[in-house]
């Protein structure tokens, strides 16, 4: 304001001051008085002139000068008035009196002098001052705060609507004139003063008259008291004052402009602030934020200053990669005036939540056009986002879920589907025969996965730990563990769950529990890394419901794996008996003992997945073992196994020691067994071993070794296996030695025969046919005539014994029945020698046999009978006249000696061989026969009961892969060996064509094709039949083989005749066609060979004929029917073998179907699908299965739709039966349905039910509610 | 074994949206899916319902296509059939699977559906009461 002007005195302009005029008037009455009080008392009166000295003091030179007057005045007077009074009369009293009067007058006058000086000067300051205030509009004022004055100026006073007041105002005068509303403040200043500020400044309103109020300001200082000064001791304020009601008025129009702008601007911002979404102004170019709300609070709470889109460095996209900051669309906006609509971005707080938003920008442009500012939307969708992505998510999963039975795949689908979406790390642990296994690791990086592996294979999981996967097992609580590294703080890891935790820098972890049927199967880990987001309860809501669908689909696949495992046992039982049979198969056509070996080592080490395997067979009269075949093992070992001395230990000695198998479950069981073999075994990489004895009758020839190169144990089917597969190779090891011992002879024999021509022999003429025994006779009858010798005989070997038989002998007077032991006398010794030995003169040597000598033999000549490097006898001519042998005659005897070998060696292969091919038969014969639910099964084989030959007779009973039966019984013509391997082929191809799904006539015909092939050489009748899965019916074709029987269960007796062809093997595209047959349950069938009917003389229509009625007259049980068949045989002579199968229904087979599904109304149209499946393969027809549909249909809505006081993960039932041609179907479910209402849709659902099925029948428990659906199919087949 | 118990492996999920065509003004054809039940119900009635407020004032549901029907489908079609009727309108079905028409002869239904054996049928047919 204006610099404060010098305080005018009110008196010093009398003419305009109102107290100048007061004190004009007053004065000559002041004076007045005086007199009248000095008449009054008679004296010119000192107090008169007391008064108007102080008066004029005052009035002239201020008060100082006042007091000193009146100081002097009073002296005197006082000194005068004393003086009288006492009597004392000073005579100088008068004199003083007056000098002080006049001296105070002297003083006034000077006084008044000086200050008419100021007051010139004053007044030509206040004009100036007045002139200045008076333009300026301002007044003066002075306020003495200790008198309570307030002198104001006239200016001042009309700003006060005051006229002057000579002695002022008072402030609480004044202050009445405030306006009510400013008084306090007033007042206030007021105060303010009176307790010692000195300034005063306020603004304020005060009354006018004719109502209204004008702003005046106020200002005001107090005085500097002039230091020394004698005037001024009161405390002075003042200050001027002036009208500012026009500036007040432009300040409150602002004020108001400015409150309209700030409500405007509240508005819209309490707008924002309800907003859900988050607004930011900011201003072009740098983005200076203008405006924004709490909706646009950073997720984190890190406060407006960085609304969440709106910093860089923290905003992605959705496929993850980072956001620019002038990628951000404000940015966008303000940067090119971009209009960005709905943008998703992820903004990622420094805790790693992250949080989705919707944003949208646009910039707002002047009149001109050009961007000042952008503004930007963002609404945070993360729920939305989460919500629609669980759902995707989920239904994913569902579609995972379902795609494959194999768990193990869902569940390695499942983890890469949760990575990275939901977690980097996905791990799934179940629940396997109480133990905790680990089934999935995912992460995208294979090499990260390994390492997982490597440190969960490190750690050891506590069952009863108090957190982590074995903890959620056993509670079955999920566990979320935001923060790793917190909890790993508060110790709520174990210190290897914590380890592992480190290693791989898990920032957060779930665990949520696999539950399936109320029972936690196993637990699903999600992990994030470092750096990666930080779980929430709304994604341990999504793992869970995740875990609960996993555990769901996982229990379901165990359950169609356990049934699987269940199929793939029965299946593996019936590939080790095809195993061996292919085993039989290949050895019994197997020509040569190496290469017998070497099938068996093949087949061996395939069956029972061994790494290392031989066979060794006793050489040299049992010294020497030598290696037939081996495989899997080194050339430094094989070299050192081709011939080894026959051990007397070890488990290759203990095992052809005992003659049972030896089972070494390691090396250092090896070791500790035989300790001396440590040596030996240097270099064998066998662990656990087998070895299996090779016997013959009661001999043992061999071992079989099977080796593993890593320790383990050894089952019971394993070693019956090894058992089983060592008798074969025993057996064909023998029948192979047979054979090569009779090739070998017959090459033998061969070159004799050349000989034997060529020395114009004539023995040839004795190869006629016979018996053993009449080609020996005749044999030994040419021998004497071509030596020329007396006698000769023939003795055989008794092994058992060691004595030697004679068998043949001419020449004597008498057969010799001698029997010499080996070793001794003259056949004895060339037993034992294996040398031709010749005695001239028999008295010189032991005899055993007296006959000899009695007969008058003197001279001898010997050769033995040696077979596969064995003796089996001695021939030997004599004379009775001494003579030497010439090398002729022992080569003549050598070569009958052959001769004889072969034939007696034949006679005796034919025998064995006899023997081998019903071992064999029997052993492609079905050990035993499969066990049938519903079916009672019985078969048997019975050997031709005169001659060796043995027939090819064969039966199967097998169950296919869809529970049909297969059952065949066949006869290959032929007798031997040949016709027994011809069977099991035919066997096995048929049964492997039945399996492939041919159905019997397809079967035949492609059997007959093979048959047909040039060089099968196989003529066979068969016939074949399966029984369909429901039992209900059969198919049948025959190939030239008796009909079948059927016996009904009222007891008929039917032959199955229809269907019949040719038999395989004759003509290359005979046609085959299937006959079916109802069957009805306690139905039996009888299949069986033509050995069972057919009788020498008779027609087999008779046999036939006999055999129905015996079926007829002997029901079930099938064991006994056989029995008694087979007993019937016996007494017939029959001649050729038989082969019988016989199969009873007990019951048909019941058709069930079990289906279970989540409580959703997506799961029922797979549903429909497949019940429609099963209705279709069932025989109902389109209406049956139409309304069967729409019935189980509305039963299964209500399941879904209505149960209340449902869990969620709910699971609706469906079993279905069709037993006798009715279908019944029962739906479950968990809840209790909501009582019946008025009538509505579910109403209308139960009246379909009842309109379209025959019967309805709903229950209800605690468990849930069912209902039962039954109606009869109006034709039913299986 | 016929089956066991059995998971029902098809994906579950996914439905397809019911098709609402306009061959003229205040005339709907709403095809919905192929098996109509619990789970289709909401997308059919919302597509019904929808065309009846869009103004539709002849609704053919065409059902040549269906295969399956469910009680809660039927009701959807009741109630269209009253709102439509509240408004003068008039609800047609197109069907000519035997099966389905079954199943409104048994709840009586067709006697409150006038059934048409197809789409052409049910659009060429004069309005009738």
């Amino acid at each position: 304001l204006t610099p404060q002007p010098p305080a005018p005195h009110p008196d010093t302009r009398p003419t305009s001051h109102p107290t100048g005029i007061a004190l004009a008037l007053l004065l000559p009455g002041a004076i007045a008085l005086l007199a009248f009080v000095t008449d009054l008392e008679g004296r010119p009166g000192p107090i008169a002139l007391y008064v108007i000295a102080v008066v004029l003091s005052t009035y002239g030179g201020g008060l100082v000068a006042g007091v000193v007057a009146s100081l002097a005045s009073f002296v005197s007077l006082s000194y005068f008035f004393t003086s009288e009074r006492h009597g004392f009369e000073f005579p100088g009293t008068t004199v003083f009196a007056l000098v002080s009067f006049l001296a105070a007058s002297l003083l006034v006058a000077g006084l008044l002098a000086r200050d008419r000086r100021s007051l010139d000067r004053y007044r030509a300051d206040a004009s100036t001052l007045g002139l200045a205030l008076g333009v300026s509009g301002m007044g003066a004022w002075e306020w003495l705060p200790e008198s309570g004055r307030v002198m104001l100026s006239p200016e001042a006073g009309l700003l006060f609507a005051r006229s002057p007041s000579p002695v002022g105002e008072t402030v609480e005068g004044l202050l009445a004139l405030v306006h009510r509303d400013d008084r306090p403040a007033a007042r206030a200043a007021v105060d303010s003063v009176l307790a010692g500020g000195g300034s005063v400044a306020l603004e304020m309103r005060v009354r006018v008259p004719r109502g209204g109020a004008r702003w005046i300001e106020v200002r005001g200082d107090e005085m500097p008291r002039r230091r020394g000064g004698r005037r001024s001791r009161e405390r002075r304020i003042v200050g001027v004052i002036a009208d500012v009601t026009d500036r007040q008025a432009r300040v409150r129009a602002r004020e108001h402009e400015l409150a309209e702008i700030v409500a405007e601007h509240g508005l819209l911002a309490s707008v924002l602030e309800q907003m859900p979404i988050g607004v930011t102004v900011a201003g072009a170019p740098d983005g200076t934020v203008l405006l924004d709300n709490r909706a646009g609070v950073a997720p984190d709470g890190e406060g407006a200053a960085a609304p969440g889109p709106w910093r860089a460095g923290a905003v992605f996209r959705p496929d993850g990669g980072p956001v620019a900051e002038r990628e951000l669309p404000l940015a966008r906006s303000l940067a090119t005036g971009e209009v960005v609509r709905n943008e998703m971005l992820e903004v990622r707080a420094p805790d790693g939540s992250a949080r989705a938003f919707e944003v949208s920008s646009a910039p707002i442009r002047n009149g001109a056009g050009e961007v000042v500012a952008g503004v930007v939307a963002y609404a945070d969708v993360t729920d939305r986002d989460r919500l629609g992505r669980e759902r995707h998510f989920l239904s994913e999963v569902s579609t995972v879920l379902y795609a494959s039975l194999d768990f193990r795949v869902t569940l390695a689908r499942i983890a890469s589907l949760v990575v990275p979406g939901l977690a980097e790390w996905c791990a799934i642990d179940l629940l396997e025969e109480g133990e905790i296994r680990n089934a999935v690791v995912h992460h995208r990086d294979p090499a990260m996965v390994e390492r997982a592996l490597r440190y969960r294979a490190e750690q050891q999981l506590e069952p009863d730990a108090s957190a982590g996967i074995a903890a959620v097992l056993r509670t079955g609580a999920p566990e979320l563990y935001p923060r790793v590294e917190e909890a790993i703080a508060r110790a709520g890891l174990g210190d290897d769950a914590a380890a592992t935790a480190r290693k791989l820098r898990l920032r957060s972890v779930m665990i949520v529990p696999l539950v399936a049927r109320s029972v936690t199967i196993g637990t699903m880990t999600l992990a994030t890394t470092e750096g990666g987001r930080t779980y929430d309860e709304a994604d341990l809501a999504i793992a869970e419901e995740l875990a609960r669908r996993v555990g769901l689909a996982v229990d379901n696949a165990r359950l169609v794996e356990e049934q699987a495992a269940a199929l793939t046992a029965a299946d593996e039982a019936r590939r080790s008996i095809g195993r061996l049979q292919a085993v039989t198969e290949a050895v019994s056509e197997a020509a040569t003992r190496a290469e017998i070996a070497k099938v068996l080592v093949r087949e061996g080490l395939v069956a029972l997945r061994a790494q290392g395997g031989a066979v060794f067979q006793l050489v040299s009269g049992g010294e020497e073992l030598e290696c037939l075949a081996d495989a899997g093992y080194p050339d430094s070992v094989r070299e050192s196994w081709l011939r080894v001395a026959t051990p007397g230990s070890g488990p290759v000695g203990e095992a052809l020691r005992t003659g049972q198998p030896v089972v070494i479950s390691s090396a250092g069981d090896l070791a500790a067994r035989w300790p001396e073999l440590a040596a030996i075994q240097s270099g064998v990489p066998d662990e656990t071993t087998i070895t299996t004895p090779l016997v013959v009758g009661d001999d043992r020839i061999g071992v079989l070794h099977v080796a593993f190169r890593t320790a383990r144990t050894v089952s019971e089917e394993e070693l019956r296996f090894a058992q089983t597969l060592a008798r074969q190779c025993a057996q064909a090891l023998e029948r192979a030695r047979l054979y090569e011992e009779e090739r070998d002879a017959r090459e033998q024999a061969e070159r004799l025969a050349a000989r034997l021509r060529r020395l114009q022999t004539v023995i040839d003429a004795t190869f006629a046919s016979g018996t053993v025994d009449e080609l020996l006779a005749r044999l030994l009858s040419r021998l004497r005539d071509a030596v020329e010798s007396d006698t000769a005989a023939i003795l055989i070997l008794d092994e058992k014994e060691q004595v030697l038989v004679t068998r043949e002998s001419i020449g004597y007077d008498t057969p010799l029945i001698s029997q010499v032991p080996v070793g001794h006398g003259f056949a004895g010794t060339i037993a034992a020698t294996q040398q031709q030995r010749v005695v001239p003169d028999t008295s010189q040597i032991e005899i055993v046999g007296a006959q000899l000598r009695e007969s008058g033999v003197v001279s001898l000549a010997g050769a033995p009978l040696i077979s596969e490097g064995r003796t089996i006898g001695v021939v030997h001519v004599g004379m009775r006249t001494s003579r030497e042998f010439d090398r002729e005659d022992l080569l003549l005897l050598r070569l009958v000696a052959a001769r004889a070998a072969v034939a007696i060696d034949r006679a005796q292969v034919h025998e064995r061989e006899h023997g081998i091919a019903e071992i064999l038969q029997r052993s492609l014969l079905p050990e035993r026969l499969p066990v049938l639910a519903g079916v009672e099964a019985a078969a048997r084989y019975v050997p031709g009961a005169h001659g060796i030959a043995v027939g090819g007779d064969w039966y199967d009973v097998f169950e296919l892969e869809d529970g049909a039966i297969g059952v065949a019984v066949g006869d290959v013509v032929g007798h031997g060996v040949r016709a027994a391997a011809a069977m099991g082929r035919l066997r096995n191809v048929l049964r492997a064509f039945a399996t492939e799904g041919f159905g019997p006539a397809e079967t035949l015909a492609r059997l007959n094709r093979l048959a047909c092939e040039a060089g099968a050489d196989v003529f066979a009748t068969v016939v074949m039949v399966v029984i369909e899965p429901s039992y209900a019916r059969l198919r049948m074709a025959i190939a030239g083989h008796p009909p079948p029987l059927l016996r009904r269960p009222d007891g008929t007796v039917v032959l199955l005749e229809a269907a019949r062809s040719l038999p395989l093997g004759g003509v290359p595209d005979a046609p085959y066609e299937d006959a079916t047959m109802e069957l009805e349950a306690g139905s039996t069938l009888v299949l069986y060979t033509d050995g069972l009917v057919e009788r020498r003389g008779e027609s087999i229509d008779v046999g036939i004929d006999r055999l129905v009625r015996l079926v007829e007259r002997e029901p079930a049980p099938v064991d006994e029917l056989a029995d008694r068949i087979v007993e019937e045989l016996e007494y017939a002579a029959h001649t050729d073998d038989v082969a019988l199968v016989a199969v009873h229904l007990e019951a048909l087979r019941t058709p069930t179907l079990s289906l279970r599904f989540p409580a959703q109304p997506e799961a029922l149209a797979p549903l429909r699908a497949r019940l429609r499946a099963w209705l279709v393969a069932h025989g109902a027809d389109d209406d049956e299965v139409f309304d069967i549909l729409v019935a189980v249909n509305e039963a299964c809505s209500n399941a879904v739709e209505h149960p209340v006081g449902r869990a969620d993960g709910a699971e609706v039932g469906v079993e279905a039966a069709l037993t006798d041609g009715e279908i019944s179907i029962e739906i479950r479910d968990q809840g209790r349905w909501k009582p019946p209402g008025p009538p509505n849709d579910r109403g209308r659902g139960f009246d379909f039910m009842r309109a379209l099925m025959q019967d309805v029948e709903v229950g209800r428990s605690p468990d849930g509610t069912h209902v039962r659906l039954r109606r009869h199919l109006r034709r039913s087949t299986a | 074994m016929e089956a066991g118990i059995d998971s029902l492996g098809e994906s579950i999920g996914a439905t397809a949206p019911v098709e609402t065509r306009w061959p003229q003004p205040l005339t709907a054809v709403v095809r919905p899916v192929v098996e109509l039940d619990v789970n289709t119900a909401v997308d059919l009635r919302r597509a019904l319902f929808g065309a009846i407020e869009a103004g539709a004032r002849l609704v053919v549901v065409d059902l040549t296509a269906t295969t399956f029907i469910d009680s809660m489908t039927i009701g959807i079609l009741l109630g269209a059939v009253r709102r439509l009727q509240q408004q003068d309108g008039e609800l047609r079905l197109a069907c000519a699977d035997t099966n389905i028409k079954r199943i409104f002869e048994i709840t009586l239904l067709d006697r409150v559906f006038a059934i048409h054996p197809s789409c052409e049928a049910a659009l060429g047919s004069s309005v009738s009461s």
